[in-house]
């Protein structure tokens, strides 16, 4: 045994009997706290588990399921539609058991990320799920047609789990990072990643349906339909206060977004206020242009892009030089 | 819109079974003598005969209201001991402080009952029903009579926070010498289950594990239920 083992083992007395919902007294377990790395893990767990909840929903046992995922693959070119139609039609084929296999799919990926033990190979099988259902499902979100925008969740929600699933990776070795993020590939691909997303969201803001003048506001004001009356009415409140200005409202909404991507590769107290900023913005557009993902319709398949930016951002929160040192996680 | 008949009966099977574990569980416990979870395992029963209900209506065995009832003083029980393990005489004696027969975490009951009657409360189609013999029906099919569904979605996620929160702890056994001994150099300590020398206060839960099991699978229907009635 270390002297670190030794020293830790004559702790234990001192510490209180143990976080895990078993660990009482007599229990021959150990259990160490989450780290931050570990902590994102979590959050994405919970929001993979929600998922799968919400694939559960009576509606996605129905056709309309197929229709929208159909509707997912228009306008692509017909290498990335073709097979997306393919597997609209599969499903509308076979709604009952590839729904149910997708929900149960996306629990086990949840729940794989929550348990220790298989943390690693859930994340390598949720890139690879993340992928295909944005090429199949979401027909690449939409970023090689004209309608695009991040307000609507653009450049598609699931690739967002991939990317978080790579840069929350447990490595076995860590590249000295001062944010978690940076801590599986290296800082600068991480900011490349983050360069790379924000700075495509800024540039399919200020594409030609977005910027037209009634562009955000139609775009607002379409996602009323079967939400309740308080957020329907931030809907409208915002739609009224876009009528009319769609460009300065996309080029203001553009510069933002420009703004965030670059700040990252600022100094540690500069990144912190860009990481705040891409927070608020990931929350405002959740909210105002993803009524939450049109959860509250019970119409959604998943939480949509605005709370996957936010544990992105929060992956690229500069820590103390202490905590990025890190325990493993 | 209607749930797939076989997916409310497949829900009902997970509720009940973890009933019969909760059952079981009781029962064992109190023949070996071990500390038990009276309260915790107490209301998955409830939960899991209410859920069925909810899931296959034919198998509903009491109206609403009598539901809403145990629920609610489910919830005054597990909310007085929220308040009570976070008491300073409390802390450090874990779930074995009270009676040796308490759950040490219960919050998340209460959030279940809360859940439970949010649930029956939430949909004016099942109220309406409920007044006729015979009980509950499905609650699939709810949306857009759902009454405050922001509270459900709230429900929902802390459902689903549990739910990870316990998948985080569910680690297999290991002995305290070995977990100790692996853990990196460097790394700060361990918080222990327990350690040797220090005296029990009890002997161990009964199944720990397939507990935490069977709490995750509960918490999965009850999730599933909570996002359907959206």
């Amino acid at each position: 045994m270390t002297s670190q083992a030794a020293a830790a083992q004559d702790a234990a007395p001192a510490q209180h009997h143990g976080d895990a919902p078993w660990a009482q007294p007599g229990s021959d377990t150990a259990w160490e706290a989450p780290d931050a790395r570990r902590w994102l893990q979590l959050g994405l767990a919970v929001i993979w588990v929600l998922d799968g909840v919400l694939q559960y929903q009576s509606a996605m046992f129905t056709r309309a399921f197929s229709q929208m995922l159909a509707h997912g693959g228009s306008g692509n070119p017909a290498v990335i539609a073709g097979p997306a139609q393919w597997a609209a039609r599969l499903i509308e084929h076979y709604p009952m058991s590839t729904n149910a296999a997708f929900a149960t799919i996306q629990l086990a990926l949840g729940l794989g990320i929550a348990w220790r033990s298989t943390v690693r190979i859930a994340l390598a099988a949720s890139v690879v799920w993340s992928v295909a259902v944005w090429w199949l499902g979401e027909g690449l979100g939409g970023v090689l047609t004209s309608s695009a925008s991040p307000v609507t969740g653009a450049p598609g929600a699931v690739i967002l789990y991939a990317l978080l699933a790579v840069l929350l990776w447990p490595a076995a070795r860590d590249h000295p990072a001062s944010f978690v993020a940076g801590r599986p590939l290296g800082a600068g691909a991480a900011r490349g990643a983050w360069l790379l997303l924000w700075g495509s969201l800024a540039y399919f803001t200020v594409l030609a349906a977005n910027r037209s003048a009634q562009g955000l506001h139609d775009t607002v004001a379409g996602m009323t339909a079967g939400e309740p009356g308080w957020l329907a009415s931030v809907n409208r409140g915002a739609a009224g206060l876009l009528a009319h200005r769609g460009l300065p409202a996309a080029v203001m909404l553009a510069v933002l977004l420009a703004g965030i991507a670059a700040g990252i590769f600022l100094p540690a107290t500069a990144a912190r206020v860009t990481v705040m900023l891409a927070v608020a913005v990931a929350l405002v557009i959740w909210v105002v242009g993803q009524d939450l993902g049109a959860i509250l319709a019970g119409q959604a398949t998943d939480v949509n892009s605005g709370p996957l930016l936010v544990l992105l951002a929060l992956a690229f929160w500069p820590l103390s030089a202490a905590r990025a040192e890190g325990v493993p996680g | 819109m209607i749930r797939p008949l076989w997916l409310g009966q497949a829900f009902a099977a997970v509720v009940v079974a973890v009933a019969l574990f909760s059952i079981g569980r009781l029962i064992v416990s109190r023949r070996r003598g071990r500390p038990g979870e009276l309260d915790g395992d107490g209301v998955h029963i409830l939960m899991g005969v209410a859920m069925t209900g909810m899931f296959v209506p034919r198998l509903a065995v009491l109206p609403i209201p009598a539901w809403e009832m145990i629920f609610a003083a489910g919830a005054a029980w597990f909310g007085w001991r929220a308040v009570q393990v976070r008491r300073p005489a409390c802390r450090g004696t874990g779930y074995l402080s009270v009676s040796g027969r308490c759950c040490r975490y219960p919050l998340p009951h209460l959030v279940d009952c809360a859940a439970m009657l949010y649930a029956l409360w939430a949909v004016p189609v099942l109220r309406s029903e409920a007044r006729a013999p015979g009980g509950m029906s499905g609650v699939a099919g709810a949306a857009g009579g759902t009454r405050l569904p922001a509270l459900g979605l709230v429900l929902a996620l802390c459902i689903c926070g549990y739910v990870v929160w316990l998948g985080d702890r569910l680690q297999p056994p290991a002995p305290v010498r070995t977990a100790v001994a692996a853990r990196p150099a460097g790394a700060g300590p361990a918080q222990l289950g327990s350690s040797p020398g220090v005296p029990l206060a009890g002997r161990q839960l009964l199944a720990p594990r397939l507990a935490i099991c069977c709490k995750i699978a509960m918490g999965l229907a009850m999730g599933v239920m909570l996002i359907d009635l959206l």
